[in-house]
């Protein structure tokens, strides 16, 4: 599951990102894969990793516009969404949309907030518009979450659950920068992400998006992506088997990360790759004993290709 | 995780341990034919690699290993000699077997151990073919099945698929076992010979009768033999079972001629022959027990003096007679015989002389003296299987003092009075009757039912049966050994089966063992030919057509549903080309695991031999475009490629 080198001019948004997060490239690119697959990203890990970081990098490099949404326990669906306000001038009602009408939100540590909260963003992630007032707003294109979420171990926070969770096609974890990459981050070779340059534009990656949805997907490698659901099913290790949802996300996964890879058909590498981001979430081993991470792994290995 | 049981999931078979359970349970009724030291020794190293299992700890050192496997062939040796035969050679089979366990960590090491447990598992059957142990064995094939699926293709966490896999994969291949257990041809003697200086004395008839032997034997609930009658069996009480007959007595005990002739005397059959089947238990003697004047004689048997059927060998192991004999009939006797019928060792009993002259003077005609003896026993004799200890004038004792015994006895003093009396008599011993098993209908005849009677030669009759025992306890004829004693001295074993539930319990397990000995362990070479030639009689005589014919319809019976119960469709062209240079460079280094993509696979094994890394990488290239893509194109030069590809054998 090496990754190879990307296609042009996507190395180039990978290196950028790459420059900005520290160490980080396999993630980056998991990001991008799942922009491309028009899914939205869950980013799980601990404050100060470079969560944040990660989300700036890639949407400026990608020339796409940006919101940040800090979740906190006293915000309201109005402070998401947007709200109606009443204009003596025109004698009526104006809109004023949210910071969800953008093209990349980032809803930094969405756990922190209330359900409620939560849901009002993940009604709007599914559906790519946002209904309020009785009137229908589109959001705009492409739309892409980055959420960050806080561990659950640690305080003050609400657990999304599993219902949201499958909302996200991929969760990943970013976990401590390893030596040399925490080295130069200390030694202040860091750049900030707002002064990147934009490589694509929002046109391109909509393209893209239409491209990838092409990606051939063989016989052989259906059975392959059958083989690993249904193991997930059989075995007596988890609560639940995955979804058609799931197996879906998995497929549109695979296709954006061989696509990425400059390949129009997807090989069972690009499943391997793409499956414990995308099933980690979905997956609880019914001992609770090892994360969904792990339990993704273990399919994989257990699993052979036909 | 729990050995074996967890809460809340159920229980759970340890993954790290169930390749260990198929070899202990093929092993284990070894220990029933192993000394107690194997045993032992066995369970001890498999309790060490269990533990290490256990635990995860490694396993011994290489050369401790060695030094057990060396210890192990010398014990072995040291204990049973040369590796001959089964007697040594199982023992050493099943402890290297254990030993091997102790190098035995990776799935390939797995395999080969659970492969050489069906080797341990099928030895079994050099000792006992019973139906239990049958049972037991198919149980314990299934568990060595299951355990090689749960190593396919990559070990895994749960065991019970694998059960499931192994069941069907054996009823798969049922209509082939079926197959060729009906149409295999069989020899008429076995394959290998086993070493046979081994035999177990088991309880059974000898050629000498000294005091006691029948005491003994008759405390014995083992089967003899099953007989089953083509019409109705004729009442039990005119079933006597010939075996040997002993016209030798010197004072003590009874024995038969040591080499004894022939028949050369006439016998005629004065009723309709009846026709019936034996099946002997193995009894290493050759002694066929048929009834009356057999008709005709079956095939390897042959009719000696005094009307014993023997069969050209001892009978080691279960045999089927079909048998015709008459039971009522005329029987001659040549002078010699008559000769040696009178004979009488001098110095002996002196009393029974007495009387035996006193009777002669008295009745004067044969008949009539016997009618007199038997009136004699009937008067005050007692039958019971605990009597008291005779000494040296033991019939005197008997008949004078003591008036106590069983069915030796009575013979042995009939028979002694007969010749003081100058009357041919001779003791013949057999078994009496038998019981009918009433849900197969086969007779049972046990060693209780051993039996000795007497014969005396009469110049009118021929040779005619006296049995003074049915004179003493009509009830031992007609109702079998347990009416005849008093309750206080039946043996524990024998009393019990008067509870009817138990009595019908035993019938039936004893039906189902018949069965099993009729039709399985009893389907030889005859029988295969006699199916043979109801099938179509042109096959008869043709046994290895008909086999191939039936392995041809087994085989292609086990593909189909092989075929039909694979998951997947046959891997396309594009996957066998790509196995097929798998297999070339696995041959010369790098191996691709099942889980490991093409791509992966290519970058690792370039790393491995960088001297094919082009090659390796152009090939897994075209693989993936011709069978993910799917290109055509690359279809047909992946097949170029792939014929091309011969690597060579790398400098490391």
């Amino acid at each position: 599951m090496t990754d190879t080198a990307a296609r042009p001019p996507y190395d180039r948004v990978l290196a950028q990102v790459d420059g900005v997060v520290l160490g980080k490239s396999r993630q980056a690119r998991l990001a991008l894969t799942c922009l491309l697959a028009r899914g939205h990203l869950l980013i799980e890990d601990l404050p100060g990793v470079g969560k944040t970081t990660l989300a700036h990098a890639l949407a400026h490099t990608l020339g796409l516009e940006f919101t940040r949404i800090q979740f906190t326990s006293d915000l309201l669906p109005g402070d998401i969404l947007g709200f109606s306000v009443y204009e003596q001038a025109s004698g009526g009602f104006r809109f004023h949309p949210g910071p969800v009408f953008s093209q990349v939100v980032l809803a930094d540590e969405i756990n922190r907030a209330t359900p409620k909260a939560q849901s009002a963003l993940l009604e709007a992630m599914e559906e790519g518009q946002v209904s309020l007032e009785g009137v229908t707003r589109r959001l705009p294109e492409p739309f892409f979450v980055l959420a960050t979420q806080n561990p659950y171990t640690q305080a003050g926070v609400y657990p999304l659950p599993e219902s949201q969770l499958d909302r996200f096609l991929m969760r990943v974890t970013l976990g401590y920068p390893d030596a040399r990459a925490e080295r130069a981050l200390l030694a202040g070779e860091n750049r900030r992400a707002q002064t990147l340059e934009a490589v694509l534009s929002a046109a391109d990656l909509l393209a893209a998006q239409g491209v990838v949805e092409q990606v051939a997907l063989a016989a052989p490698l259906l059975d392959y992506l059958q083989a690993l659901i249904a193991h997930t099913r059989q075995s007596q290790r988890f609560l639940h088997g995955l979804s058609p949802r799931a197996g879906l996300g998995i497929t549109r996964a695979a296709r954006a990360w061989a696509w990425l890879a400059g390949r129009d058909y997807v090989i069972p590498e690009d499943v391997q790759a793409v499956f414990q981001a995308v099933a980690g979430h979905r997956l609880q081993d019914a001992e609770g004993l090892i994360g969904g991470d792990a339990a993704a792994q273990s399919v994989l290995a257990a699993v052979a290709i036909p | 995780m729990a050995e074996t049981m967890t809460g809340g999931a159920g229980w759970r078979l340890d993954a790290r341990l169930f390749w260990l359970l198929p070899p202990l349970l093929a092993g284990l009724p070894h220990a029933s034919h192993f000394p107690p030291w194997l045993s032992a020794l066995c369970a001890g190293l498999w309790l060490w690699r269990a533990a290490l299992a256990a635990a995860d700890r490694p396993l011994p050192v290489r050369w401790l290993r060695v030094v057990l496997a060396l210890a192990a062939v010398a014990l072995v040796f040291s204990q049973f000699g040369l590796f001959l035969g089964r007697q040594a050679g199982v023992p050493l089979l099943v402890l290297l077997v254990f030993v091997k366990l102790l190098e035995t960590e990776t799935p390939r090491q797995k395999r080969l151990a659970l492969l050489l447990s069906y080797f341990v598992a099928l030895s079994l059957f050099l000792f006992n073919q019973s139906l239990p142990i049958t049972a037991y064995l198919l149980a314990v094939a299934w568990l060595i099945t299951a355990a090689l699926a749960q190593l396919q293709p990559l070990p895994s966490p749960d065991p019970r698929p694998g059960l499931i896999t192994a069941a069907r994969l054996m009823l798969a291949g049922l209509p082939l076992a079926v197959a060729l257990f009906l149409f295999f041809p069989r020899l008429d003697r076995p394959l290998w010979l086993l070493p046979s200086g081994e035999r177990v004395a088991r309880a059974g008839l000898s050629d000498t009768m000294r005091p006691g032997d029948f005491g003994r034997l008759i405390l014995s609930g083992e089967i003899a033999f099953r007989a089953s009658f083509a019409g109705t069996p004729p009442d039990s009480r005119e079933l006597y079972w010939r075996g040997p007959v002993l016209t030798r007595f010197d004072g003590r005990a009874w024995s038969a001629p040591p080499n004894p002739r022939p028949m050369g005397v006439a016998a005629d059959g004065l009723d309709a022959p009846l026709r019936y089947s034996l099946t002997l238990e193995p009894h290493q003697r050759a002694w066929v027990f048929s009834l009356g004047l057999p008709a005709a004689l079956p095939p390897q048997t042959r009719l000696l003096e005094g009307l014993q059927l023997v069969a050209e060998a001892p009978i080691t192991q279960r045999r089927r007679f079909e048998l015709t004999s008459h039971p009522r009939y005329r029987l001659g006797a040549d002078p010699a015989e008559l000769a040696e019928a009178l004979r009488l060792p001098e110095g002996y009993n002196p009393r029974a002389r007495d009387l035996a002259e006193r009777w002669r003077a008295e009745a004067g005609q044969p008949g009539r003296l016997a009618e007199r003896a038997l009136a004699h026993f009937r008067q005050a004799f007692t039958y019971t299987l605990a009597p008291p200890t005779l000494g040296l004038h033991s019939v005197d004792e008997f008949l004078f003092d003591t008036r106590r015994g069983f069915c030796e006895h009575y013979a042995s003093s009939f028979v002694f009075l007969m010749r003081a009396a100058g009357i041919p008599a001779r003791v013949v011993t057999g078994y009496l009757g038998g019981e009918a098993n009433p849900i197969d209908g086969h007779l049972v005849v046990r060693q209780s039912d051993a039996h000795a009677w007497a014969e005396i030669w009469l110049a009118e009759e021929g040779w005619v049966r006296m049995d003074p025992t049915a004179s003493v306890s009509p009830l031992r004829l007609e109702r079998g050994l347990t009416a005849a004693l008093p309750a206080v001295e039946l043996p524990a074993g024998l009393t019990r089966l008067h509870a009817p539930w138990l009595r019908d319990l035993r019938h039936a397990w004893e039906a189902m063992n018949n069965g099993w000995n009729q039709w399985v362990l009893g389907y030889n070479l005859d029988r295969q030919l006699r199916l043979l030639a109801r099938l179509s009689p042109a096959l008869a005589d043709r046994a290895w057509l008909a086999a191939g014919a039936a392995l041809l319809v087994g085989l292609a019976l086990m593909t189909l549903l092989a075929w039909r119960g694979l998951p997947r469709a046959a891997p396309d062209p594009a996957a066998r080309l790509y196995a097929r240079f798998l297999a070339r460079l696995a041959r010369v280094g790098p191996r691709c695991e099942a889980t490991e993509g093409a791509a992966d696979f290519a970058r690792r094994a370039g790393q491995q031999r960088p001297d094919l890394a082009a090659e390796i990488e152009r090939v897994s290239a075209l693989y993936l475009r011709a069978r993910y893509a799917p290109d055509p194109a690359a279809l047909a030069e992946l097949g170029r490629a792939v014929a091309r590809f011969r690597p060579r054998r790398g400098p490391r």
